[in-house]
């Protein structure tokens, strides 16, 4: 079989060592990256890019790989541990990682957000080398209609992270709307909300919000608060590990997540954001213990987990086969493969077999190599906890004002993250809750922008723009999943009228 | 057995991290200015062709703005600059490239301003948003001689129209056929909403007589998956997006808008020779704070030429297809001052704007 003897080709090309190493660099660089408040996977590849000058080609995308998901895992370390995460895709990990932790179960949630982000990525290797090659034109499919209609249903997923006040939750989704608002007009280039200030001409950012929102609003709180119980016992790695009941509850939803997470990751648009949260809330909906979701069990850090490691994959597809970049970091990746005179396209799978199969091999290592580190050092990570809470707090502070300076190289986004810090602060002790705000910050933008595409594009129709087959059939889930719990309550109890 | 396993990583994490901090990076080489100089290299520029003796040179740190983030084609250049200039020790100073991003490139600029005017050791890299930002009104500074001073012209940015093949388009008159027959139909997606992408487009649409309708995009990649998807019918792309794409027949190369056919795609036609004549390419150069001396705006232009006379530059544009086209400082005080004239004219087309 083709699939096989091309896959034997890639294997080979892992029995030179140095590939090994260059794989165990990149993942360990993306690890530690990625737990850094504030900087992520694109931060993280663009800065160790000039490591790969002199490497051969699959050594380079070994390193470059290893950097990608090893953020993507780095990140929810530090949303696990410290309610800050370390970019956009783990912030679904804090909704029910950080409650963990406060219950003395850090451990076991890291230990879980590691082995959900290896079979994410696992299972994303076998459906990347199947489909890769043939279907690279599903990303093409999704024009700005289509992305519309995804961006609503990720909004719709938000009601499922209100908590206890759906008001409260949908109070602090508006303002992250109206954030998203913020900045030049795309079409018109008019200035929304920018009261002549240049610094806010591009918007706000959602690093800087979710840090000060997240970070800095809980180090106050846990300056007032108690801090978390650590309890050393949990520290042994039997501990660390998910038990047999654990597993039971938490499988389904990451074989559902992960493939729910490339499907969403190969779409240039959507990516692992979006996957987390859409993955995070199709958890919560099938859970039996859907309603203690939040409250810090396993299966919600499961799920998001995988997505994003699925998701991140998913993004190698139109990256590799149509030169479509769908994230910061794959279009800093594609940029290197160019550097080496490899140009990502329609006809790469053929032309560059070897660099394309030892891709693929080399994927499998990365995965086996991230199960190491991450198992081995949990108990290195956890140990953070340990440190005593104020100075802890003071590091994390100063390192969560580092990363935001680093964003953009200027104190503006230091004031915002302060800002934001001083909001959550107040959001919290009122109650409301910051990931509504943060996610709908995300996708508004995106919602935005590609709703006006789409009204250029159908001239001006709204019908138009929902008509699109794929929009519809979205759009109509999206209703289903808002409306869906309504409607049925309200048959049924006109159904149980007629019958009393 | 575990406290084996922490250690054997704690080693593992120790020592690439230190190989992280060894290996030197090429790319943002900005704190060593002090590099051997490869002299007598086959690449190395000739001298100041003028004769004249430079009458001043830097003595301090020289900041380069760059108003774009890392990573991106301005940044690019930029570092690829001061790599140059530090591999065949052209200036005594060091080069540090600063990345302030934001607004289009209006952060970077009104940045530069604010170390003041006269300031001999602050650059900064233009591309089109310098001229474009100011014309629609969203910046604190017009784009002329009052605000800045014009250094040196670099580089020129050719593009290439590209087509869904789903059209059937090959040359420029089948879509002006097909929108004079399905007026509105046609769309048009480019970067940025005053861009050089939507530009193009007005120009086109006034020189023919027909209306194709602007989709503007912020980011690069989706713009070119709606083409591939037929989402959207035409749009200008740089010729690295568009190569693989034209070879394996799933974009349609129509013509190139640059002042030359591209050599990697001998076949395709230039604009101006498929009869309608826009010229119009984004350029890029540096500018600095106005009512600096006459001197010092020699000394960086010259320094500057001897950059572009390199053949690293020349590879380096080559590589990215962008055509080498060094100007002096008056030079490109000239022609700053007709790309205004040009951007002011055809932004004025671009209704609601």
């Amino acid at each position: 079989m083709n699939l096989f003897s091309n896959l034997v080709m890639g294997f080979s090309i892992l029995t030179d060592p140095m590939v090994i190493v260059y794989s165990l660099i990149g993942v360990v660089c993306g690890v530690i990256i990625g737990a850094l408040p504030g900087l992520g996977p694109s931060v993280g590849i663009a800065v160790l890019l000039p490591m790969c000058y002199g490497l051969n080609a699959v050594g380079a995308l070994c390193m470059l790989c290893g950097i990608y998901y090893g953020a993507m895992y780095g990140g929810s370390i530090t949303a696990i541990l410290i309610n800050t995460p370390g970019d956009s895709a783990a912030i679904m990990t804090t909704l029910d990682g950080y409650p963990l932790a406060r219950k003395g179960q850090a451990g076991k949630a890291l230990g879980m957000s590691c082995l959900a982000s290896v079979i994410g990525g696992t299972i994303s290797i076998v459906l990347f080398m199947a489909l890769a090659p043939v279907i690279s034109n599903f990303a093409t499919t999704f024009g700005p209609s289509e992305y519309f209609a995804l961006m609503v249903l990720g909004l719709t997923s938000i009601a499922g992270m209100t908590g206890k006040s759906p008001a409260k939750g949908f109070l602090a989704a508006f303002l992250g709307l109206f954030i998203a608002g913020i900045g030049i007009d795309l079409v018109f280039g008019t200035t929304k909300f920018v009261f002549g200030n240049v610094n806010l001409y591009s918007g706000i950012d959602f690093v800087p919000v979710a840090m000060g929102l997240f970070g800095i609003a809980e180090i106050v709180c846990n300056y007032e608060d108690s801090d978390i119980k650590i309890d050393k016992e949990n520290l042994k790695l039997r501990k660390l590990l998910p038990t047999k009941q654990e597993w039971k509850l938490s499988l389904p939803h990451i074989g559902r997540g992960t493939v729910l997470g490339f499907i969403v990751g190969m779409l240039p648009g959507a990516g692992a954001t979006i996957a987390s949260f859409l993955s995070y809330d199709m958890a919560k909906r099938t859970s039996k213990r859907g309603d203690e979701f939040g409250s810090g069990v396993l299966e919600g850090v499961a799920a998001p987990e995988c997505a994003n490691n699925a998701a991140s994959m998913g993004a190698m597809v139109p990256m590799l086969t149509l030169g479509v970049p769908g994230s910061g970091a794959t279009a800093i990746m594609m940029g290197a493969l160019m550097m080496l005179g490899i140009s990502p396209g329609p006809s790469f799978f053929t032309k560059n077999a070897e660099v394309a199969w030892g891709l693929v091999a080399s994927m499998y290592l990365g995965n086996i190599i991230l199960v190491c580190i991450g198992l081995g050092a949990l108990s290195l990570f956890v140990r953070i906890l340990r440190v005593k809470t104020t100075t802890l707090n003071a590091l994390i502070f100063a390192f969560i004002l580092m990363g935001a300076y680093a964003l953009e190289n200027s104190m503006f986004t230091v004031g915002v993250t302060l800002f934001f810090g001083v909001l959550g602060y107040f959001l919290k002790k009122v109650n409301v809750p910051a990931a509504p705000m943060v996610l709908a910050l995300v996708l508004g933008a995106l919602t935005e922008t590609n709703l006006r595409q789409a009204l250029i594009i159908d001239n001006n129709n709204f019908l138009a723009v929902l008509l699109h087959p794929i929009s519809s059939v979205i759009i109509v889930i999206a209703l289903l999943l808002a409306f869906g719990t309504p409607i049925k309550s309200w048959i049924t109890t006109r159904f149980r009228k007629k019958t009393a | 057995m575990k406290k084996l396993l922490s250690i054997a990583l704690m080693a593992a994490i120790t020592l690439s991290l230190a190989a992280c901090g060894g290996t030197p990076a090429p790319s943002s080489g900005s704190t060593s200015g002090n590099h051997s100089a490869t002299s007598g290299g086959s690449g190395a520029p000739s001298d100041s062709s003028t004769g004249e003796p430079a009458k001043w040179t830097p003595t301090k740190d020289i900041e380069f703005v760059i108003p774009f983030g890392a990573g991106g084609g301005n940044d690019i250049l930029v570092r690829k600059m001061i790599e140059i200039i530090e591999k065949y020790d052209l200036c005594p100073v060091n080069i540090v490239p600063v990345n302030k991003s934001g607004g289009s490139g209006v952060v970077g600029y009104t940045y530069l301003l604010s170390l003041g005017a006269g300031n001999e050791y602050a650059l900064a890299s233009t591309s089109a948003s310098f001229y474009t930002q100011p014309l629609t009104g969203n910046s604190p500074y017009t784009p002329d001689e009052s605000n800045f001073s014009f250094t040196a012209h670099m580089v020129k940015d050719p593009v290439v129209l590209v087509a869904n093949p789903s059209y059937g388009f090959t040359n420029m008159q089948d879509i002006v056929d097909y929108a004079k027959a399905h007026p509105g139909e046609l769309k048009w997606a480019g970067v940025g909403n005053a861009s050089d992408d939507a530009i193009i487009m007005y120009m086109f649409n006034d020189i023919a007589g027909i209306d194709l309708t602007y989709v503007p995009y912020d980011d690069g990649g989706l713009l070119q998956a709606a083409v591939l998807g037929g989402h959207i019918a035409l749009a200008p792309v740089s010729l690295a997006e568009a190569q693989e794409h034209m070879a394996a027949g799933t974009m349609t190369a129509i013509a190139a808008c640059a002042d030359e056919r591209f050599d990697a795609i001998p076949d395709v036609p230039t604009v101006i020779e498929e009869g309608y004549d826009i010229a119009h390419q984004q350029s890029r150069g540096i500018v600095m704070n106005p009512n600096v001396s006459e001197e010092v705006l020699a000394y960086y232009s010259d320094l500057f030429r001897q950059v572009s006379e390199t053949t690293d530059w020349e590879e380096f544009t080559t590589s990215n297809a962008m055509t080498n086209s060094f100007m002096p400082y008056d030079e490109f005080a000239t022609y700053a001052k007709e790309m205004l004239d040009d951007y002011s004219t055809y932004l004025a087309l671009i209704p609601d704007l």
